[in-house]
């Protein structure tokens, strides 16, 4: 059997040459994975944007894909949206417990993961934005992170020697407009979806956990799904998870609602990838998964605005804790973060 | 000797009123046959005044309700769901495409051309009442990227609380604590409670404005920012001198729901 294997191996390798040796003159044949097109994922809901009134095209996405990529965007040309959200983290920013903006700034808020985001009804910790499409528009005027407006972003594109014409192809326009900039950018991010994870796999009856896993699954269900509502993770509401009992810094939901029963709240995050995209929290003051499942466990902090569900903590054995884990790590989707088609071009 | 010129006069003036209502009476038939399947441009002009003085930015000093003195350095903002109401009580109500800006106004003291605006395709007829919002419905709030007037780059856009400013003033202060003492009142909202869109609904004060094929009316307002400190709240600057969340602006908003008023109507 190895033997197969190794002689396969030996029979695959020129395969790799030929495939690497294209003549460099020859514009490359489209990869069969750079067709754009969304269906949504067995089992998913419908999406709460679904491209109406920017229809979703190749060129369109590729634009976006550039722009995500391009530390044009911002004041000094020195960041771009990945540079807080990386392919491999999931889009979050790794090890970064707040997004590291411009001038080497810090924020005040964790960087989040991006995938799935046409499901999201609002976004940000807060959901102070309502729209996938508006949604670049913060971190782009955002002072300590990109710090550019939007009508230099504009020139910029304008007097570029490349995006005119990207225009044109996506939009059968070369005017650039704020409106076509972040429509490009609506269908990159509305096509980041992850719904290959060993979890989904097993759900589509495609893979099989392990008993420990299985166990885990069984455990989230019951302790964990009232918020991190399958098959996205999250029910996107607004919870005060009690990691504090006094919010001076950042109030969170009520940063935008203005009212006291919203204080402490932050929007329930997805736990697909989470266990590629540490830190975690609002703030990303834990740096493990272990440490954010002890702080259901043991540290839940009371304040009047605390998650009802979370009055007394979760209770959890240190087997189930192990159990548990097992099972977030089914929700990594190798093939999402690996995807070429996220990668910048 | 009076009367007798009354008598005279009133022999002379009777039939020519008669006759020439009756002459009238027929041409407008005429008119009304054609004028009723043409339209035409509701043009309105907007005067900004603080009090009854011209406003002047920067250069201009005024005193609010309170007794605070104050200078304006922006002032701004959107007009848009307009509904022209005829003598008959029906209403025409200007359409909107979501993927145009039809309809929708940016009026900024800093650009003259705003002031001056203009809505095609008014049916001809006789309108003695507007009916409009200062604001941006709760619809284009939430439709993500926009163009035009309502391109997010105009700086009219919160890009942290997604919505509109309906209404940006700012200026100066020797009463606001703020920093450089400044004024800066950045009003939105359009979800309750804090839902600052105000609708607007002004008579033409007996006058009408008379679409024909050949008559574009101009509607002539003024735009008293006074009013955004005053009635129903009078804003003290000491306290009350930035406002850029929705609820923080809610007086202002209550203030500001009064602040413009129908002048006089041309028809020419």
């Amino acid at each position: 059997m190895n033997r197969l294997i190794k002689s396969l191996g030996w029979l695959l390798i020129p395969a790799v040459f030929s495939a690497c040796s294209v003549d460099p003159d020859l514009s490359p044949a489209p990869l069969p994975e750079e067709k754009i097109e969304f269906v949504i994922p067995q089992g998913f809901p419908q999406p709460v944007y679904n491209f109406t009134g920017n229809p979703l095209t190749t060129d369109g996405f590729k634009l976006g894909r550039k722009l995500f990529h391009d530390p044009l965007l911002s004041r000094d040309n020195s960041t771009s949206c990945e540079s807080c959200h990386q392919q491999f983290a999931s889009f979050a920013h790794l090890d970064h417990p707040v997004s590291h903006g411009i001038d080497n700034q810090f924020g005040t808020r964790n960087s989040p993961s991006l995938f799935n985001l046409i499901w999201h009804p609002s976004f940000m910790w807060d959901g102070g934005i309502n729209h996938i499409e508006v949604q670049p528009i913060a971190p782009i005027t955002n002072p300590i992170e990109m710090d550019e407006s939007l009508g230099n972003v504009i020139n910029k594109l304008r007097n570029h020697p490349q995006y005119p014409a990207l225009f044109k192809k996506a939009f059968g326009s070369d005017s650039i407009t704020t409106q076509l900039m972040l429509r490009a950018f609506a269908q990159f991010m509305g096509m980041m979806n992850s719904y290959r994870s060993k979890y989904d796999k097993y759900i589509r009856g495609e893979a099989e956990l392990t008993l420990q896993e299985n166990s885990g699954l069984n455990i989230f269900r019951a302790k964990c799904e009232s918020c991190h509502k399958e098959p996205l993770f999250s029910d996107f509401s607004f919870r005060n998870n009690g990691l504090d009992d006094v919010f001076p810094s950042d109030s969170g939901r009520a940063h935008i609602t203005s009212l006291p029963e919203d204080i402490g709240k932050f929007k329930v995050p997805s736990l697909r990838n989470v266990s590629v995209s540490r830190p975690y929290m609002h703030d990303g003051r834990l740096q493990t998964l272990s440490q954010c499942i002890d702080h259901y466990r043991f540290h839940v902090k009371p304040s009047p605005t605390l998650d009802p569900l979370l009055v007394n903590g979760i209770t959890l054995s240190e087997s189930e804790k192990q159990d548990l884990l097992q099972f977030l790590n089914t929700l990594t989707d190798y093939e999402f973060i690996n995807d070429p088609r996220f990668k910048p071009n | 000797m009076k009367k007798n010129i009354l008598y005279i006069l009133s022999i002379l003036i009777i039939p020519a009123i008669v006759i020439t209502g009756c002459k009238k009476k027929e041409k407008d038939d005429d008119h009304n046959h054609s004028d009723l399947t043409g339209t035409n441009a509701m043009r309105m002009e907007f005067t900004h005044k603080v009090g009854a003085q011209l406003l002047a930015l920067t250069t201009g000093n005024y005193t609010n309700a309170n007794g605070d003195q104050y200078t304006v350095s922006r002032f701004r903002y959107y007009l848009s769901n307009f509904r022209f109401r005829k003598t008959d009580g029906t209403y025409y109500t200007v359409p909107s495409d979501v993927n145009t800006d039809f309809g929708y106004f940016l009026i900024d003291e800093d650009n003259a051309a705003s002031k001056n605006i203009s809505i095609p395709n008014i049916p001809a007829g006789d309108y003695d009442a507007v009916e409009f919002l200062i604001g941006i419905d709760s619809l284009r709030n939430t439709s993500g990227a926009q163009t035009g007037t309502l391109d997010p780059a105009n700086g009219m856009f919160w890009s942290w609380n997604s919505g509109y400013i309906f209404m940006m003033f700012e200026g100066n202060s020797p009463q606001s604590t703020a920093a450089s003492n400044a004024l800066i009142f950045h009003a939105g909202g359009f979800k309750e409670p804090s839902n600052n869109i105000k609708k607007v609904t002004l008579t033409f004060n007996g006058s009408k404005a008379m679409v024909r094929n050949n008559i574009s009316p101009e509607i002539h307002f003024i735009v008293d920012v006074s009013e955004i400190f005053s009635n129903p709240n009078t804003i003290n600057f000491a306290t009350l001198n930035t406002a850029h969340m929705p609820m923080a602006c809610m007086p202002i908003a209550e203030n500001y729901a009064d602040m413009i008023r129908v002048d006089h109507v041309h028809n020419d």
